[in-house]
């Protein structure tokens, strides 16, 4: 721990030092009234945890690069378990920070939601479980949730397939945790109530299923599958399906592009496939977007950027323009200015609902059977709404997706 | 019926993979002693050793190979980090409390997995097979060919495994070895080297287990670790005795949980594995195969 | 060809051997006879690497420190231990085999068809597993496992220990054989029997030779020898099953 401490010091001096430099070659950058406002990233980007992704901090550093002077920012790995997360988090605040950006995972953000409420320092989550809204069990005025809601695009998803698939007789697919569960909940919700819709098989699967034959086999009748899962078990389940003859679209949220990405899914597979993303920046028609992926590719080692490197990005810039405007740091006035403001980002234009939710779009992604995507349609969420039942329980699911913050 | 057939399929793929994985901790605990948990860590580091080795630039940037020289390369890699890994990691463990033996191997599988996700990161991999989005039409339910191969080749892997046991002088010093440690140097039997293959055998196994499961859906850091349980319930039922033994075992197993649990509480076919495995703990701790005792570990 | 010097062996603080000397010579059977706990397992332990020891040992004028257990055995230094441990998963013939992984081409190393030859009753037997052969038929293996060794000297660690004495017998005239073309070094509390097969003998009490010379010497003062041994002599000495 303190060698962690120690490193995370050096880590922090040598991005100060950094910042310094960049802040005497654009003197006055920062203008007048902006005050310095200084932004910790609570993210692993290396280990075995599924959530150690290169996104969160490559996108954050950009935006620090950028800003020079303007922002002190440093980052924290926060390991997967609550525990660690507790401990990141009190690292964290043990620095004083003016804003924090955290937690891939939302188990790891509702276990100690009580702990960042507490602290008053505006915190932007990176899941979004539906838990943390604002007037939800773990949420706060001080928690904002920079994602839609997951079980806002759930509800997005069932009523694609049933009111663009036009699919009557539908087949599911839940992972058995509270990805699964919870998007489940929410289509079903959506099913039920649709004339004419009847679910034909309802199926689960662990997360490490490498074998779906069963569940593939138990969807031929349907004419549209839904999936709430994981990458792994959403490559088994989209080829055999194919394998059995069944040729028909199959819907998933945030797996289905890594899955995709990962080159398990393929030809007819990849066709039939839907997924969700926040946003799809290297695909996007906006010269601004376009100059940024090639930014990003330029620190990541060429590496494509997804949603979730947009976002951490986006949050860096949201947070000091927060910070300018209000031409303070202090907690209060950051967050009434958060909540006022609207941030036009990379991947979305932010702007805080009475939830605290701070975007409100997403993107429904196809592929050809190359596995190239395609945004093919945008889901836009009402402000202030949210789908299906929230949770009683404030005890945190112990499993997380792998790569995508499930919530 | 075509359910049946698609089924049997998939719990004889299953049960073939976990045989494998059964064979490799017979192997290692037959010769040394040493129940070796991280083998599931190793089935997956042989899927992302494949990975490394056929795309992009390949090893070292040496190129790319081929799919099946790729695989080849793999699996000697495997075995290389299995000879590698005794010495490091299990030789200090001779003669130690079961206990012990059994936190480092856990142990050591975090280890190989934290290595694994810093060396190649923890987005889902693919690793391609020749046989890829084949199928084969068996009475009237399309089983993929990678599925067909994983248990061809388990049974070629695990019959030259049997024989070299049986009918080689490398098999018969393993088994003296396994059998009395002591005596086995006193016949002038390298018994250190031994382990050593042996290690490097039961590597190449997973490495073998790996290469086969990863085509089937995408790879990550979970990749092995089911079926290292598997593989564990599989030689327990065969009473970690002999290979034959934890091969059916390993049979009974997939079939159990994609046969039993295709039909009968679906959502809890992961469970019932281990719920096989419990009884047989309960009823029968010399497992289903072998006679007279085995300690319990 | 065997050469000690000094040797103790201890355990902590159990000092079981407490220097002794002792040689070997080519074509020679010497017998080290002593009580229970006397040290003679721990002598033979330390000569072929199995357990360390202080003082010297060589063979063939090689330092024994510096060969391994399986060095030595490679050298022809083929040690039978204590209570047979033939290998009992493995068949009488695979016993047999891994026997002869020390030969290192050897010629003069017994066949597996002269072992068979030489213990008849092991030719019917070598499908049986060594776990399921009687006390007998197991020394009989243990033997013939060292003989396909080619061993230079064989060290044997109480033969007759457990045997039915019609059985220690024919195990015995079967070492007489066995001398003709190998030097041994016996470990035996059967001293009748043993004086039988040698041609010298010490007597090894608490650690420490109290008494040694010709097998003739030694036959000569019986008496002498079996009071070392804490028994009745002569007649009790030869029919001991030595479960004592
Ligand atoms: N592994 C051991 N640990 C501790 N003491 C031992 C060990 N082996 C033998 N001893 C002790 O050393 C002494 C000599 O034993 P041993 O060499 O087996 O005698 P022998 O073979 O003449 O019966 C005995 O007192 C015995 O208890
Ligand atoms: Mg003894």
């Amino acid at each position: 721990m303190r060698l962690k401490r120690s490193v995370c010091a050096l880590l922090a001096v040598g991005v100060a030092a950094g910042a310094t430099a960049v802040g005497a070659g654009t003197a006055g950058a920062g203008g007048g009234g902006a005050p310095t406002v200084k932004i910790i990233l609570l993210a692993e980007t290396t280990g075995e945890s599924p959530a150690a992704v290169p996104y969160y901090a490559n996108g954050a550093q950009l935006a620090a690069d950028e800003l020079g002077s303007r922002v002190e920012y440093s980052r924290i790995a926060a390991p997967l378990t609550p525990a660690a997360a507790e401990t990141a988090l009190n690292q964290a605040l043990d620095e004083d920070p003016d804003a924090i950006i955290g937690f891939p995972a939302s188990s790891q953000t509702i276990a100690i939601s009580q702990r960042i409420v507490d602290s008053g320092i505006p915190f932007f989550s990176l899941s979004s479980g539906e838990q943390l809204v604002k007037n939800g069990p773990n949420g706060g005025d001080n928690i904002f949730l920079i994602r839609p809601v997951d079980t806002n695009v759930a509800t997005k998803e069932a009523e694609y397939v049933v009111d663009d698939l036009d699919a009557k007789r539908i087949g599911m697919l839940c992972v058995d945790n509270a990805t699964g569960v919870n998007g489940c909940n929410a289509a079903r919700e959506v099913f039920d109530a649709a004339r004419g819709v009847e679910i034909v098989a309802e199926r689960t699967n662990s997360t490490t299923a490498t074998d779906l034959t069963e569940q593939a086999r138990a969807m031929d009748g349907a004419d549209a599958i839904i999936d709430f899962n994981f990458p792994n078990p959403i490559g088994v389940f989209a080829q055999q399906l194919i394998d059995n003859g069944i040729d028909v679209p199959h819907v998933d949220g945030a797996s289905a592009g890594i899955a995709v990405a990962s080159g398990a899914v393929t030809g007819d597979a990849a066709v039939n496939l839907r997924g969700v993303d926040d946003c799809v920046p290297t695909v996007s028609k906006s010269r601004k977007v376009r100059n940024w992926v090639s930014d990003y590719e330029g620190v990541s080692g060429g590496e494509p950027p997804i949603y979730s490197a947009a976002q951490a990005y986006d949050m860096v810039k949201l947070i000091a323009a927060a910070a300018r405007q209000a031409e303070s740091v202090a907690p209060r006035r950051l967050i009434r200015t958060i909540a006022g403001m609207t941030y036009n980002g990379i991947c979305a234009r932010y702007q805080s609902d009475d939830l605290n939710v701070l975007q409100h779009t997403a993107d429904l992604t196809r592929w050809n059977a190359e596995g190239e995507i395609r945004v093919a349609k945008r889901f836009r969420f009402a402000p202030n709404e949210l789908a299906g039942v929230v949770p009683e329980t404030t005890i945190p699911p112990t499993t997380v997706a792998p790569a995508p913050p499930p919530s | 019926m075509s359910t049946f057939v698609a089924l049997t399929a998939s719990g004889l793929a299953a049960g073939a993979i976990a045989a494998l994985a059964a064979v490799g901790f017979l192997l290692t605990y037959k010769a040394t002693g040493v129940v070796n948990f991280a083998q599931g860590d190793l089935i997956t580091l042989g899927a992302y050793i494949a990975i490394w080795v056929t795309q992009k630039e390949g090893m070292f940037g040496l190129g790319a190979l081929d799919l099946v020289p790729g695989y080849i390369v793999t699996v000697l890699i495997m075995f290389a980090i299995g000879m590698v890994l005794e010495r490091l990691a299990y030789a200090p463990l001779r003669g130690r409390s079961i206990h012990v033996i059994v936190i480092t191997t856990l142990g050591a599988a975090l280890v190989l997995r934290a290595f694994i996700g810093l060396w190649q990161g923890t987005t889902p991999k693919f690793l391609d097979s020749p046989l890829r989005g084949e199928v084969v039409g068996i009475a009237g339910a399309n089983i993929s060919q990678q599925r067909v191969l994983i248990v061809v080749v388990t049974i070629v892997v695990v019959s030259a495994t049997i024989a070299l046991f049986a009918f080689t002088q490398f098999g018969r010093q393993l088994r003296a070895t396994a059998n009395d440690r002591d005596t086995a140097k006193l016949c002038g039997v390298p018994v250190n080297w031994l382990s050593m293959l042996a290690f490097g055998l039961s590597a190449a196994l997973a490495g073998v287990a790996g290469i086969l499961l990863a085509p089937l859906g995408s790879v990550d850091l979970t990749l092995g670790f089911n079926f290292m349980l598997l593989g564990f319930a599989a030689a327990v039922l065969g009473g970690f005795g002999s290979i034959g033994g934890v091969v059916v075992g390993g049979v009974a197993i997939g079939l159990v949980e994609h046969l039993f649990g295709g039909y009968v509480g679906r959502d809890f076919k992961a469970m019932y594995p281990f719920i096989l495995m419990l009884l047989i703990i309960a009823l029968r701790p010399q497992g289903l195969f072998t006679r007279g005792s085995v300690q319990r570990l | 060809m065997l050469e000690l010097r000094g040797v103790e062996v201890s355990y902590g603080a159990v000092e079981a051997v407490r220097g002794i000397d002792l040689d070997v010579l080519e074509g020679e059977v010497v017998a080290l006879i002593g009580p229970n706990g006397a040290g003679k397992t721990s002598t033979l332990r330390a000569i072929s690497g199995l357990t360390g020891f202080r003082g010297s040992i060589r063979f063939d004028g090689i330092d024994c420190r510096r060969l391994s257990v399986q060095g030595a055995a490679r050298r022809g230094l083929i040690h039978v231990p204590e209570g047979r441990r033939v290998f009992t998963t493995l068949t009488v013939h695979e016993n047999l085999l891994v026997g002869t992984t020390a030969r290192r081409g050897r010629a003069d190393a017994y066949s597996l068809d002269e072992v068979y030859e030489l213990f008849s009753g092991l030719a019917p037997l070598r499908r049986r597993l060594g776990g399921a052969l009687s006390g007998g038929e197991q020394q009989m293996v243990a033997i013939g496992r060292a003989l396909v060794a080619g061993p230079r000297l064989l060290l044997l660690d109480e033969p007759s220990l457990g045997l039915a004495p019609k059985v220690a017998r024919s195990l015995f005239a079967a070492l007489r054989k066995i001398a003709v073309r190998t030097p041994l070094l016996l470990v035996e509390q059967n001293t009748v029997m043993a004086l039988k097969v040698c041609s010298r003998a010490s007597v090894i009490v608490n650690g420490r030779i109290v008494l040694e010379g010709s097998a003739a010497e030694l036959a000569d003062r019986q008496t002498l020898v079996a009071s070392y041994l804490g028994e009745e002599p002569a007649v009790a000495a030869v029919t001991s099953d030595g479960s004592g």
